[in-house]
């Protein structure tokens, strides 16, 4: 964090002392920079920046049976369609995080990004027009390459706009944004590929109902220039500091990034390979072992998302006035672990058990990633998000892979053993970032009362200086 | 000193658990086939699997006489049993009554027999792999009576030095279309001498108590379009006392996954009973991986007072006419799940399950659950007990009155090394 600045780079930098008068429009309540009402709409704008990547990312999935049958492709290579999203992306985000940091801002970063995913999605859909699969494959990829880019840069954002004030309420809110996408997606793209099947049908038909899903790229990608916008003039207005020549980030300054933040590295991968890859397999182990229909297994499942989309932004916003947040880590973690136990070792409703791991998976992501905040320094935080993107991504991958093996080598009750091991993993990190964070004066576990204390004795500084 | 002690304890514990369960049975099988009156049109084979134990022998008498049987016998252990082929071959049923006797008559405490009545092929044309959604009127079923198969010479299909007895149907020309793609139905029977577990899925536990079956259906033709195959199996007590299914519930995939349930079908309460163990699952593959499995479904149980089926059988040897005063419980059971493809998706199905006497096996977790959870969920909690000590030491000794600022600046040491 900017806790180590030195004498040569103040809090606040004031390049000049007049300050800028605004005038008209301007000086309103919602577009003065220095308002909180300005805030909340860019706030607005920045959960739309990656909307439609997260719209068009499962447009595969929405489409999965008419995609099989106009395309003449088998599932595998339906799966396909996801493998050359995921795989590159294990490595690639953490570039994009460093070219944010390096190379483009933050504000070119996300329109570059977001130029990514609008070209990648109109490709795939080109692809399906003409027929030709390796086109579409080609599409996923150049979207892929986009699509957790910026998810980094929408971070980085957050962090800029919303640090020592609602951040973890707004990556909340970022979160649920992110399922709202996929909720959105999942319901209307088949309506969409009907209406048009009036008209055409076949591969063409598929392609031009991907095209469709295109528009909401193009929404992101204006939404990356309206930020880059008011971003821009947020800096000139506030004086907010720009990074400097001799704070550029290098690769090597990796090293420097402290074992605080390796350890929430290790709870982001932990933590979620135990929820996510799960989420994969519920379906037939609802069915399986409680004996749930089909359709009654599938509610089950998708509950996980469900309520986190409505629970995140409010355990965020509480999570805001407590503070806390290595203690709402260890929390989550604890709750989870007490539902995968449920599901494993009783035979107690799953509907108790996935309800509650929604809510405890809501408080965890909204408590995680803002902590990441606290332990880099402002001109790394790309960086530091597109590691932990990732790396995230990478244990996603895997163990989704491992996961299956398991299930079909050693069945469910010893994949959820190999989960609670995670989530166990998970909960030594944490108790050890609680510990080493104690052992350095307890800022990531501070209570807000404390940080605002703190914000207010940089703000004196700053006057200071 | 004392964990010297527990060690030893824990050793003892061991070796107790281990000479507890071992109560090993030497198997022999033998095949016998003979002819009534040496004419060549009456032939017949049984096998004989004997297990002798301790104190106790259990005799497994397997034949496809009549139906595919399998008469089951708890006797003493220097009781012998003897078959007398010949007159259980014979047309005139008073002449094939006690052609199946134990000497001393006295040392049999209990028996009691299985038997695989019929093959039923129905069209699922809801695909719901439910029998009970139709009704003979309302699809169409083809129900083969097994006791008008024709069966290969077992001595020629079995490998009695493995203790394997197998049931092979042959072409027949009463069921002539069933053979139309050149299939094969078989029945093969496994007896084992001490306790372990089958290498093939389900995984099924086995011990020195109990005969596993595996039931094959590899490419038998059928006519129907959303074929699903079934076959009746009837269990026959001892006495007229009332049987039941027990379904037991288990957390525990591990042997089978993604299955939760044992079924166990009774002949009796106590430790005095027959049982016919199965899990709800089959395969669509001879090659059985989880892939292949599919779901299967029983129907229950219901009484038969109908002793036809079962007079040209070994059963009517032991009991005869005696047989009206036993107790006989028939049931279904249907393979596939709704939108596996039904039968025609593969054409082969293949079905395992054990029959025994006494207490049927029960799964229990394995060890390498256990550790694998009190050492993951131990580690923190012992961390969290060690950490918070070193943390309330910590704070004790060093009182925080620091202004927050100082706090701050110590963002990035690493621990201090005290």
């Amino acid at each position: 964090m900017s806790d180590t600045k030195t004498e040569k780079t103040p809090l606040i930098k004031t390049y000049d002392d007049e300050v800028e008068e605004l005038t008209g429009c301007g000086a309103t309540l919602p577009c003065n920079p220095t308002r909180p009402l300005h805030r909340y709409l860019v706030l607005i704008i920045m959960c739309f920046l990656s909307f439609g990547s997260y719209f068009c990312y499962d447009n595969p999935a929405a489409l999965q049976d008419n995609m099989v049958r106009d395309l003449d492709i088998s599932v595998g290579q339906f799966m396909g369609f996801y493998s050359w999203y995921s795989w590159p992306n294990v490595i690639l985000c953490f570039f994009g995080g460093f070219l944010i940091d390096r190379v483009f801002g933050v504000r070119i970063g996300a329109v570059v990004f977001s130029l990514f995913v609008t070209v990648g999605q109109i490709v795939f859909a080109m692809g399906s027009v003409v027929d030709k699969y390796w086109l579409m494959c080609v599409g996923r990829f150049i979207f892929g390459i986009g699509g957790e880019s910026l998810a980094v840069a929408q971070n980085t954002y957050a962090v800029k706009w919303f640090q020592g004030r609602e951040l973890n309420m707004v990556f909340g809110l970022q979160l649920s944004f992110s399922r709202v996408g996929s909720t959105v997606n999942m319901n209307v793209m088949q309506p969409i590929y009907s209406f048009i099947s009036n008209s055409t049908t076949g591969y063409k038909c598929l392609g031009i109902t991907l095209l469709v899903g295109g528009v909401m790229c193009i929404l992101s990608l204006i939404c990356a220039l309206a930020l880059g916008y008011f971003d821009k003039r947020a800096d000139r207005i506030l004086k907010r500091a720009s990074v400097s020549s001799d704070e550029v980030i290098r690769i090597k300054d990796v090293r420097y990034f402290g074992f605080k933040f390796w350890l929430l590295c290790v709870i982001c991968v932990a933590y979620y390979v135990a929820v996510f890859p799960f989420i994969g397999l519920g379906l037939v182990f609802f069915e399986m072992k409680f004996g749930m229909a089909p359709s009654t297994a599938n509610s089950v499942n998708s509950l996980v998302y469900i309520i986190s989309a409505v629970a995140s932004p409010v355990f965020g916003f509480l999570i805001d006035k407590s503070g806390k947040n290595v203690f709402w880590v260890i929390l989550g973690t604890t709750v989870t672990i007490a539902c995968h136990a449920a599901l494993a070792f009783t035979f107690i409703t799953p509907f108790v058990a996935m309800s509650v791991m929604g809510l405890a998976y809501s408080v965890l992501a909204s408590a995680l990633w803002p902590m990441a905040s606290m332990v880099v320094q402002q001109h790394q935080l790309g960086t530091a998000y597109g590691i932990m993107q990732a790396i995230q991504n990478l244990g996603l991958a895997s163990i989704s892979i491992a996961a299956g093996n398991i299930v079909d080598s050693k069945g469910y009750l010893i994949l959820e053993v190999f989960f609670l091991a995670w989530l166990c993993i998970a909960l030594i990190a944490g108790v050890l970032l609680y510990l080493v964070d104690a052992a350095q004066g307890g800022v990531l576990n501070r209570s807000a009362g404390d940080r605002q204390k703190e914000r207010e004795e940089k703000e004196k500084e700053a006057i200071i200086n | 000193m004392s964990a010297v002690m527990e060690r030893l304890l824990l050793i003892g514990v061991i070796l107790a658990f281990i000479s507890g369960t071992e109560c090993d049975r030497k198997v022999t099988t033998s095949i016998k086939h003979g002819c009534y009156n040496n004419t060549e049109d009456a032939c017949g084979s049984y096998g004989y699997i004997e297990a002798v134990g301790e104190q106790d022998t259990l005799h497994y008498l397997v034949s496809t006489l009549g139906l595919p049987t399998i008469f089951v016998a708890y006797t003493d252990k220097d009781v012998t049993a003897q078959v007398d082929l010949d007159k259980l071959l014979s047309p005139n049923v008073t002449e094939r009554q006690d052609t199946v006797t134990f000497t001393p008559s006295s040392g049999v405490k209990y028996s009691y027999s299985m038997a695989f009545t019929k093959l039923i092929d129905y069209n699922d044309t809801k695909d719901k792999a439910d029998m009970t959604q139709y009704s003979p009127s309302t699809t169409a079923y083809n129900v083969y009576d097994l006791g008008d198969f024709m069966w290969k010479n077992i001595s020629v299909t079995s490998t009695p030095e493995n203790n394997v007895i197998v049931f092979e149907a042959a072409p027949s020309n009463n069921y002539d279309d069933l053979w139309l793609s050149n299939g094969t139905f078989s029945i093969q029977l496994t007896a084992f001498s001490k306790s372990g577990r089958e290498d093939n899925l389900p995984h099924l536990q086995y011990n020195e108590n109990l005969t596993q079956f595996d039931l094959n259906i590899d490419h038998l033709y059928t006519n129907l379009s959303k074929s699903r195959f079934a076959v009746e199996i009837a269990l026959i007590g001892d006495n007229a006392k009332q049987m039941h299914v027990d379904e037991t519930r288990s957390i525990d995939d591990e042997y089978t996954p993604g299955v939760f349930t044992i079924y166990n079908w009774l002949t009796d309460e106590g430790d005095d009973k027959g049982f016919l163990q199965w899990k709800p699952v089959c395969y669509k593959s001879l090659q059985r991986s989880r892939a292949e499995a599919t779901g299967m479904k029983h129907y229950g149980m219901r009484l038969s007072t109908d002793i036809d089926p079962y007079m040209n059988t070994l059963v009517y040897g032991y009991y005869g006419d005696n047989l009206i005063n036993t107790m006989i419980n028939v049931g279904n059971f249907s393979f596939g799940l709704s939108q596996d493809g039904g039968y025609n998706k593969t054409q082969v199905l293949t079905w395992s399950g054990s029959i025994g006497y006494g207490v049927p096996p029960a799964d229990a977790i394995s060890k390498l659950v256990i550790i694998i959870i009190s050492a993951g969920l131990g580690l923190p909690v012992v961390l969290i007990i060690f950490g918070g000590i070193f943390v309330c030491i910590k704070k004790r000794n060093q009182p925080v009155e620091k202004p927050l600022r100082s706090i701050q600046g110590q963002g990035y040491q690493p621990l201090p090394e005290n």
